[in-house]
């Protein structure tokens, strides 16, 4: 019984060190998340599951940039990840067309919209999303290999007014 | 300057790299296992403020915070947890859980001037959070419902220390601060015997008496209408 022990534990040991580091890693510098659904058509092909690598060190002092792709806790659900790109940040105004009215970004709030805007739930149903739900920034595709490539910042025109 | 050469090629640089990369590496394995307690498991953290009084200090309180239970999902009404600030994502707030989604918290608008009061329903994915101290709290009364993702733990432990400052400072903020003192005035007949209450090792030292550290746990209300029976010091 001692001697299998011994002979498992470097083993055991071995998985214990690499996972507390994979998930040091994973929350500190850069993580990889799974693409599901439509709502950033075409940033994000739906019909392959794309991944992409989230960068985590924005973090730190939550710097992100208007046109961003980001990850945020959705919330209307704590377990949901959900990848839209920022708009507008606290202090900007805002118009939204579907609803004709303009509104300000409230302090420590952000406004998050999906690319594919027929079929995307984001910032026009739930409003701003607070950004301490915010969970990262998307800067690469990494597979499948024909998709490799940067994600790029994009700002809709003529629709923020920036503070 | 041949034998300065020699000398160099004589210290043994390969086995001094050699351990000088094992213990980074170890240095590296004890900085990601403290990481990950501290995210993933449990941590500690120092809170202060007014606004959860008389559960916490005024000038700072040492708690433990459980980070499983907010991440399965297991916080319930009455339950204190510390939450990212919907309105500073760099500030981290410490509140009492109120109402989950679904519930319908009713709440008085405005404690000091008037007794109006306010029901609201709390939307999906969302939870009511409120100070212990109505009178001098930023909660879920000014920003509304939070998003249950900015909960990051739940408080469940108080160090409770008699030789803390905290104490001295409260007993000298609510008898000779004029502007906290208007604060608090307003309810005087109420206020005060609660903060004593919470506060009992602050008399004692005045007395001179000397009590040793003890951790008490943070008890949980479940009374839902935002008047709150204050927990039982230790």
């Amino acid at each position: 019984m001692a001697r299998a022990l011994a002979a498992v534990w470097p083993l055991v040991k071995g998985c214990i060190t690499g996972s507390v580091l994979g998930i040091t890693v994973s929350d500190s510098v850069a993580s990889v998340v799974t693409m599901d659904g439509a709502s950033m058509h075409p940033t994000f092909d739906p019909q392959q599951a794309e991944r992409a690598l989230v960068e985590k060190r924005c973090l730190y002092r939550y710097d992100f940039s208007r046109g961003d792709v980001v990850v945020f806790r959705s919330p209307r659900d704590h377990r949901e990840l959900m990848v839209k790109r920022l708009i507008a940040l606290p202090g900007d105004w805002i118009q939204i067309p579907e609803k004709q009215e303009i509104r300000q970004i409230p302090e420590g709030h952000c406004w998050v919209e999906g690319d594919n805007a027929a079929l995307s739930f984001d910032s026009r149903s739930y409003g701003p999303v607070p950004m301490g739900l915010l969970r990262g920034r998307v800067t690469h595709i990494i597979w499948p290999p024909q998709r490799i490539g940067r994600v790029g910042r994009k700002i809709p025109e003529g629709r923020i007014m920036p503070l | 300057m041949s034998g300065f050469v020699r000398r160099l090629a004589g210290i043994p640089w390969r086995s001094i790299a050699g351990e000088a990369l094992s213990r980074a590496f170890l240095v590296a394995q004890a900085y990601c296992a403290v990481h990950v307690v501290d995210q993933h498991l449990c941590s500690l953290a120092i809170v202060r403020g007014p606004s959860m009084l008389p559960a916490m200090n005024l000038a700072g309180d040492v708690v433990a915070v459980d980070r499983v239970s907010a991440r399965l999902g297991r916080i319930a009404p009455g339950d204190v947890v510390m939450m990212i600030s919907p309105e500073d994502p760099r500030k981290s707030v410490a509140k009492r859980v109120v109402g989950m989604q679904g519930d319908s918290v009713t709440y008085l608008v405005d404690p000091g001037n008037s007794d109006a009061s306010k029901t609201v329903v709390v939307p999906q994915g969302h939870v009511w959070v409120q100070g212990d101290n109505p009178y001098a709290s930023r909660d879920s009364r000014q920003f509304g419902a939070v998003p249950y993702g900015l909960i990051t733990g739940k408080i469940f432990c108080r160090e409770v220390d008699a030789i803390s400052g905290a104490n001295i400072l409260l007993y000298g903020t609510i008898s000779w601060d004029t502007s906290n003192y208007q604060l608090l005035n307003l309810q005087k007949r109420t206020v005060t015997p609660l903060l004593y209450a919470g506060n009992t090792f602050c008399w004692h030292i005045l007395e001179g008496k000397y009590y040793p550290s003890r951790f008490s746990l943070v008890s949980r209300n479940q009374d839902k209408t935002g008047h709150h029976e204050p927990p039982t010091p230790g």
